[in-house]
C-alpha cells in the first residue's frame, strides 16, 4: 500500500511539475516562516531569480515591496492558520523590477497540523497601467467637459481656468503644484492655480516663442536668485512651463508645473498638459472673443461661430436637433461620420448603431422631460461604414420662456478608450481562464479538493477526490455526502463543521479515517474554509484533504517498535547483540555479555566474536546462515550451537539473527540459553525412549495374547465342530438303527443328542464372537426394513408356533455390517421369542427415530417384548458372557447371545443398554451412528 | 453313461457315510475318493480316472487343502468345467462367500443327520446334466 501511494504520488508529481512549470503564474509554497519551499519556472522569472536553487529558503518578504510588506506578513500569518485570501500587492525583483501582483492562496496542509501558503500569483503590472492610464484619461475628460460646460454656462474665466489645473494636479501620479500664467490684451498678468508666482523672464519665453522651457532642477539652473530661493524654500526643486496657443496659433497663455524633486516632466504630465492646453486654449479664446464681442456688438452669431469652433476643437461631431429631436437639422462629422447640411428624419436609422437606437432614444426622452443635458456613450456609424464609439452630449437652448428651441450636441470619438476597455475586458477573461487553470492544477495534485454548497452538496470535486470515491464528475457533483458513499456518522459530522464555518466565518480543521475506493481505509488532514460572496456572507466552504497514514503510522510504528525494543533490550530478558559479518559485536546487552562470558569492554574492544566463542563443530553453521543473511533473507531460522566460553565451559544456545534492515554488514544476534532445556530434554527423551520402549513391548504382548486368543478361539471351535457333529450323526444312526429299543435306551439317545446340540451351538457362538472383529466390512449401506422383513421370514416358523406378532416403524438404511446386524436383530428377537411368558401370546415392538448430536446422526432403537423380563438389577451382567439368568433345561443358550450383540453394536460405534422387569418383559436400546467412524477396538 | 463322484476328505468317517449315502439314492454312481486336495488333482490330472461329473471337497485337508484344490481345478482347462461343492463342518460366512468367490457351485455345510445328506445328494444327482439348478437346494 505504501509503495503504491508514493508511486500515485510521483506520478502525480511529475505531472503536476510539468503543469506547473507550463503555467505562466506564478506558483509557490511558502513556509509559515516566510522561507520559499517551492517557486514554479513562471515565479521564477518574475522575482527575477536564475534558478531555484538560487532562492530555495529564502525569505519570500524580502522580494514584497516594502510598502506592502507589513500586510502581506499578515496576510501570510492568517494563511497558515487556515484562511483562503486574494489580494493584490508589489513585489520589487531581484533586478529591481517593479511588479503588481494580484494572488490566491490558500492554506496547504503541512501533515503535521501546521499549514503552509499555496499561491498562485499573477502579474497585473500590465493591466494596472491600462487600467490606471483609462481611469487618468478619463479624469481628464470629465475636467474637460465640466470646463466647456462652465464656459458655455457663463462661467468665471478663472473657475473655468481652475478646474483645469486642478484636474492637472489630481491627475497627477506624485504632489505637483499647476497654474496657468497669462497676460490679457491690454497686458496685464494674472495667474490661476497653486504653483508660486513666476517672474515673466522666465516663461514669457515659452509663451512667446510657443515652446516648452523644463527646469529639471532648480537649484542649479541660472534663475534669479529670490525666484529660486522662494521655490525651493517651498520644497520645490523642479518646474516646466508649456505654451497654450490658440486655434490660430496665437500664443495665450503658459502652464506652470513646479515639482518636489528634481526631475523631468512625467509622461503621464504630458499627456494631460497636451489634453488640456488645447481646451484651455479654446476657453481663452472663447472668453477674450465673448467679452470684446459683447462689448462691440453682443451679437449671437458670432458666439455661435465661435462656439462652435470651441466646440469643433474639443469634439468630432458637432449636431443641432429640433427640440422634440424629430428632425435633425444639421451634423458636422468632421470625416468621422457623414455630414448632413440639410434637416433630416431618419437620423437615427443613418448614424446610430442598431443595437444602441433604443437606449439612445430612451436618453432623449428623459433629457426632453427634465429639459436637461443630454449624455450617453453609444455605438454609431462611422463614414467609413465602420462601428465607433462616441460620448455625445448635448445641450438644450432655451429661450425666455423656458422652452427648447433647439439640441445642440457634441459627441466625441471614445472608440479607442472603448477598445482600451474591450481588452481589459479580454485581459480580465483572461484571468477568468487562468483560474480555470489553477482548477487544472488543483485537480492533478494528489490532495483533495472540494467545495460545498450551503446544502452540504459538492459543487466540486478534484480529481483525487473522485478517484478516492471511485466515481465521476456527473455522478458526484450535485450530490451530498451520504450520496457519495460517506458512513452516516461521518457524513453528519462533516455536515456539522460546514454549519460551524459558515456560521462562525473562519475554517476548521481536523482529522478523519476513511476509507479509499483502491488503497484501503486511510488518515486524512482536513481543513474547511469559507468562500465569502461580495457582500461578506459565506456562499460556499471550500475543503481540501491530505492523506497522512503513511506518515503518522510509519511514525507512530518506529517509535512503538523501537520503544518496546529499547525495553526489551535493556530489561536483559533475552541476550542481544549488535554484529558485523566479520563476527565482532559492536553493542550489546548485559545478558549477551553475561551469556558469552566476557565483559561489555572486552566484547567491544573486539575480545569477542562468534569464531572463538564458539565450539569449533558449530562453527560452519555461522558461515552457512550468514550466506543465507547477505543473499537476502530476511530471518535466519533459530540454529542451536554451543557457545565455547574463556572459562572453557560450554553452553548450549538458540543463536538467531537477522540483518539490519537496509544493511548488508550489520545485523542483530538473540542467543537463547538452552543448557537447562537440553538437560532436561536429554532426560525427558530418555524416559519417552525407555516408556515407548516399554509400552512398545507391552503392546506387542498383549496384540501376541490377543492373536493367540482368537487363534485359538477360531481354531478350538473349528476343530471342536467336528467331533460334536459326528457324535451327533452317529447318535441319530444309532437311534435310527434301535428303533425298537427300549424307552431307557432312547432317552440316554437323547441326551447325548441335546448335550452334543448344545455344545455345537456354544461352539459356533464362540467362534462368532471371535471372528467378529476380523470378519466383514463396515461401509456398506444396510437397509434395516428388509433385514428385520429377511429375519422375520427366517424365523417364520417359530413366529407361527409361538403366535407372536412383530411390529416395527420404518427404520432409515445405516452404514456397517449387513452380516452382524442381522446377526444382532436375529439375536435380539430370537431371546424375545424364546423367553415368551406361557401365559402371554408374545408382542415383539421395534421402535425407532433419528437424533443429532455433535454434528453427527445417531438411530436410536428400542427392541422391546413382554416376556419373562429380568431384574434391572442384572441389566449389565447380561451382556457378559457365558451368563444366564435363567436355568439351561428350560431356557436353551449359549450364553453368548447378548455379548455378541453388544460386540457388534460396540464394532459400530453403538452402545446398547437392556432394560427388565421381572414377569412383565426386556427392552433393549440400541444407539447406532448413521455411519460408522472407523476405529479397530 | 454312469454318473461319476470325486470326495475329497481326510476324514474316513465322512467319506464312509458319504460313500453309503452315495449309494443309497443311486447305486449305479461311479464313486470315487481321495484323501486330500494333491491326490484329488493327481488323479484327475494324469487322466487316472475320467472326468466326473460333480467333485466334493472337504476345506480342512492336510497338504493341499480346499481352497488351493478349487483355484487348481478352476485354473485347469480340462477341469475348470466340473462343478464343485464345498463339503465342511464349517457354517461360517466368509467361507460360504469364498467358495463363492472361487467358483464353486454350492456350500454344503455336512448335515448331523445321515438323511439330509441323502436328501442332498438325491438333488444333487437328479440335477447332473444342469448343474446351475444345484444352489436351488433348500433344506
Amino acid at each position: 500500500m505504501q509503495r503504491d501511494s508514493s508511486e500515485l504520488i510521483k506520478t502525480s508529481d511529475v505531472r503536476l511539475r510539468a503543469i506547473m512549470d507550463a503555467t505562466p503564474e506564478c506558483i509557490k509554497i511558502v513556509a509559515p516562516d516566510g522561507s520559499l519551499t517551492f517557486m514554479n519556472q513562471a515565479g521564477l522569472i518574475m522575482v527575477e531569480a536564475p534558478s531555484f536553487t538560487k532562492i530555495e529558503g529564502a525569505s519570500i518578504f524580502d522580494v514584497i515591496a516594502p510598502d506592502y510588506r507589513a500586510h502581506w506578513i499578515e496576510h501570510h500569518d492568517r494563511i497558515c492558520k487556515g484562511e483562503s485570501l486574494n489580494w493584490q500587492f508589489e513585489i520589487i525583483g531581484l533586478g529591481g523590477t517593479r511588479r503588481f501582483m494580484e494572488t490566491h492562496a490558500v492554506p496547504l496542509p503541512n501533515g503535521d497540523g501546521t499549514f503552509s501558503q499555496l499561491a498562485v500569483t499573477r502579474d497585473i503590472t500590465q493591466r494596472k497601467l491600462a487600467e490606471d492610464a483609462l481611469k487618468r484619461n478619463e479624469f481628464l475628460l470629465k475636467a474637460q467637459n465640466r470646463a466647456l460646460e462652465l464656459t458655455m454656462h457663463d462661467g468665471e474665466l478663472l473657475h473655468v481656468l481652475h478646474v483645469i489645473t486642478s484636474a492637472i494636479e489630481q491627475h497627477a501620479t506624485h504632489r505637483i503644484f499647476a497654474s496657468i500664467l497669462m497676460i490679457d490684451k491690454e497686458g496685464n498678468y494674472f495667474s490661476e492655480g497653486s504653483a508660486p508666482e513666476v517672474p515673466r523672464t522666465i516663461w514669457e519665453k515659452s509663451a512667446s516663442e510657443k515652446v516648452e522651457v523644463v527646469v529639471p532642477d532648480i537649484e542649479y539652473a541660472p534663475l534669479p536668485v529670490d525666484f529660486k530661493n522662494n521655490v525651493l524654500a517651498r520644497g520645490l526643486k523642479a518646474c516646466w512651463f508649456a505654451p497654450i496657443v490658440s486655434t490660430q496659433s496665437i500664443s495665450l497663455a503658459t502652464f506652470a508645473i513646479f515639482y518636489t524633486q528634481p526631475q523631468h516632466p512625467t509622461a503621464e504630465d504630458r499627456r494631460a498638459i497636451e489634453l488640456l492646453s488645447h481646451t484651455a486654449g479654446i476657453i481663452i479664446e472663447w472668453f477674450r472673443e465673448v467679452k470684446e464681442r459683447r462689448q462691440a456688438e453682443g451679437a449671437l452669431q458670432a458666439s455661435d461661430q465661435h462656439l462652435r469652433a470651441l466646440i469643433r476643437a474639443s469634439s468630432n461631431v458637432i449636431y443641432r436637433m429640433s427640440p422634440d429631436w424629430l428632425e435633425m437639422r444639421t451634423l458636422d462629422g468632421q470625416n468621422f461620420m457623414e455630414d448632413t447640411g440639410r434637416p433630416i428624419r431618419d437620423w437615427l436609422s443613418k448614424y446610430i448603431h442598431p443595437t444602441d437606437q433604443s437606449r439612445v432614444l430612451e436618453g432623449i426622452r428623459k433629457a426632453i422631460d427634465t429639459k436637461s443635458v443630454f449624455q450617453l456613450e453609444h455605438q454609431v456609424l462611422q463614414v467609413d461604414g465602420s462601428v465607433g464609439w462616441v460620448f455625445s452630449r448635448a445641450i438644450p437652448i432655451l429661450n425666455e420662456h423656458h422652452e427648447i428651441v433647439e439640441w445642440y450636441g457634441t459627441a466625441s470619438d471614445i472608440t479607442e478608450r472603448k477598445q482600451t476597455e474591450e481588452a481589459l475586458r479580454v485581459a480580465k477573461d483572461e484571468a477568468e481562464k487562468r483560474k480555470r487553470l489553477y482548477e487544472t492544477i488543483t485537480g492533478s495534485t494528489p490532495d483533495l479538493i472540494y467545495v460545498f454548497d450551503l446544502q452540504y452538496r459538492f459543487t466540486y470535486a478534484n480529481d483525487a477526490l473522485l478517484k478516492m470515491w471511485s466515481s465521476t464528475w456527473e455522478k458526484s457533483i450535485g450530490k451530498g455526502l451520504l450520496e457519495n458513499g460517506y458512513e452516516p456518522w461521518h457524513a453528519e459530522m462533516h455536515e456539522r463543521e460546514i454549519d460551524q464555518v459558515v456560521a462562525t466565518q473562519k475554517p476548521i480543521r481536523g482529522e478523519v479515517s476513511f476509507p479509499h475506493a483502491t488503497l484501503g481505509r486511510r488518515i486524512y488532514d482536513y481543513i474547511f474554509v469559507p468562500v465569502l460572496d461580495n457582500h461578506g456572507n459565506v456562499e460556499a466552504v471550500a475543503g481540501t484533504t491530505r492523506y497522512i497514514t503513511d506518515l503518522k503510522i510509519t511514525e507512530k510504528a518506529l517509535k512503538e517498535s523501537e520503544a518496546k525494543f529499547r525495553r526489551f533490550y535493556e530489561s536483559n530478558m533475552l541476550p542481544i547483540a549488535f554484529w558485523n559479518l566479520n563476527g565482532k559485536v559492536y553493542e550489546c546487552n548485559d545478558a549477551f555479555a553475561d551469556l558469552v562470558g566476557y565483559t561489555q569492554q572486552e566484547i567491544i574492544d573486539g575480545h569477542y566474536n562468534w569464531m572463538n566463542g564458539t565450539v569449533p563443530e558449530y562453527i560452519h553453521l555461522h558461515h552457512e546462515n550468514v550466506k543465507k543473511a547477505v543473499a537476502g533473507k530476511m530471518f535466519i531460522e533459530p540454529y542451536e550451537i554451543e557457545l565455547l566460553r574463556p572459562d572453557g565451559n560450554r553452553i548450549h544456545v538458540l543463536a538467531g539473527y537477522a540483518l539490519l534492515e537496509g544493511s548488508k554488514e550489520n545485523g542483530v544476534a538473540f542467543l537463547t540459553d538452552i543448557t537447562i532445556q537440553k538437560s532436561l530434554m536429554t532426560a525427558l527423551e530418555l524416559r519417552v525412549a525407555e516408556r515407548t520402549k516399554e509400552l512398545n513391548e507391552a503392546n506387542f504382548a498383549l496384540k501376541q495374547s490377543n492373536e493367540d486368543l482368537l487363534q485359538f478361539a477360531h481354531v478350538a471351535s473349528h476343530d471342536l465342530k467336528e467331533p460334536v457333529r459326528k457324535i451327533k450323526t452317529f447318535a441319530y444312526r444309532l437311534e435310527g438303527e434301535l428303533s425298537d429299543a427300549n424307552d431307557k435306551a432312547k432317552s440316554y439317545i437323547d441326551k447325548i443328542l441335546s448335550s452334543a446340540s448344545r455344545m455345537a451351538a456354544m461352539i459356533e457362538g464362540v467362534l462368532s464372537y471371535s471372528t467378529i472383529n476380523a470378519s466383514a466390512e463396515m461401509s456398506g449401506e444396510v437397509d434395516l426394513n428388509t433385514l428385520l422383513q429377511d429375519i422375520q421370514s427366517d424365523l417364520e416358523v417359530v413366529v407361527e408356533h409361538k403366535q407372536a406378532t412383530i411390529t416395527s416403524v420404518d427404520l432409515p438404511a445405516i452404514q456397517g455390517s449387513r452380516f452382524l446386524l442381522y446377526q444382532l436383530f436375529l439375536n435380539l428377537i430370537n431371546n424375545a421369542l424364546k423367553f415368551s411368558r406361557s401365559d402371554a401370546l408374545p408382542r415383539i415392538n421395534i421402535d425407532g427415530n433419528v437424533t443429532e448430536k455433535a454434528g453427527k446422526k445417531y438411530l436410536h432403537l428400542t427392541i422391546e417384548d413382554n416376556g419373562i423380563g429380568f431384574e434391572q438389577a442384572n441389566a449389565e451382567r447380561i451382556f457378559d458372557t457365558f451368563s444366564r439368568l435363567n436355568p439351561k433345561d428350560k431356557f436353551e443358550g449359549t450364553g453368548l447371545g447378548l455379548a455378541l450383540c453388544k460386540k457388534i453394536v460396540q464394532r459400530h460405534n453403538g452402545t446398547i443398554t437392556a432394560f427388565g422387569e421381572k414377569d412383565k418383559g426386556a427392552k433393549f436400546a440400541i444407539e447406532l451412528p448413521m455411519e460408522v467412524y472407523h476405529t479397530v477396538l | 453313461m454312469r454318473t461319476s463322484i470325486l470326495l475329497a476328505d481326510d476324514d474316513l468317517d465322512d467319506t464312509e457315510l458319504f460313500s453309503e449315502a452315495v449309494h443309497e439314492v443311486d447305486p449305479t454312481v461311479l464313486f470315487y475318493s481321495a484323501a486330500d486336495g494333491s491326490e484329488a488333482l493327481s488323479s484327475l490330472q494324469s487322466s487316472e480316472i475320467e472326468n466326473p461329473n460333480i467333485i466334493f471337497l472337504d476345506i480342512n485337508m492336510p497338504a493341499v487343502n480346499g481352497w488351493e484344490c478349487l483355484k487348481a481345478l478352476k485354473n485347469d482347462d480340462r477341469l475348470s468345467n466340473i462343478p464343485v461343492i464345498i463339503y465342511s463342518t464349517s457354517s461360517a460366512q466368509r467361507d460360504k462367500q469364498m467358495a463363492t468367490d472361487l467358483g464353486a457351485t454350492y456350500f454344503l455345510t455336512k448335515p448331523e443327520k445321515y438323511e439330509e445328506l441323502k436328501k442332498f445328494l438325491r438333488h444333487v444327482l437328479n440335477n447332473v446334466g444342469t448343474p446351475h439348478k444345484i444352489p436351488e437346494y433348500q433344506k
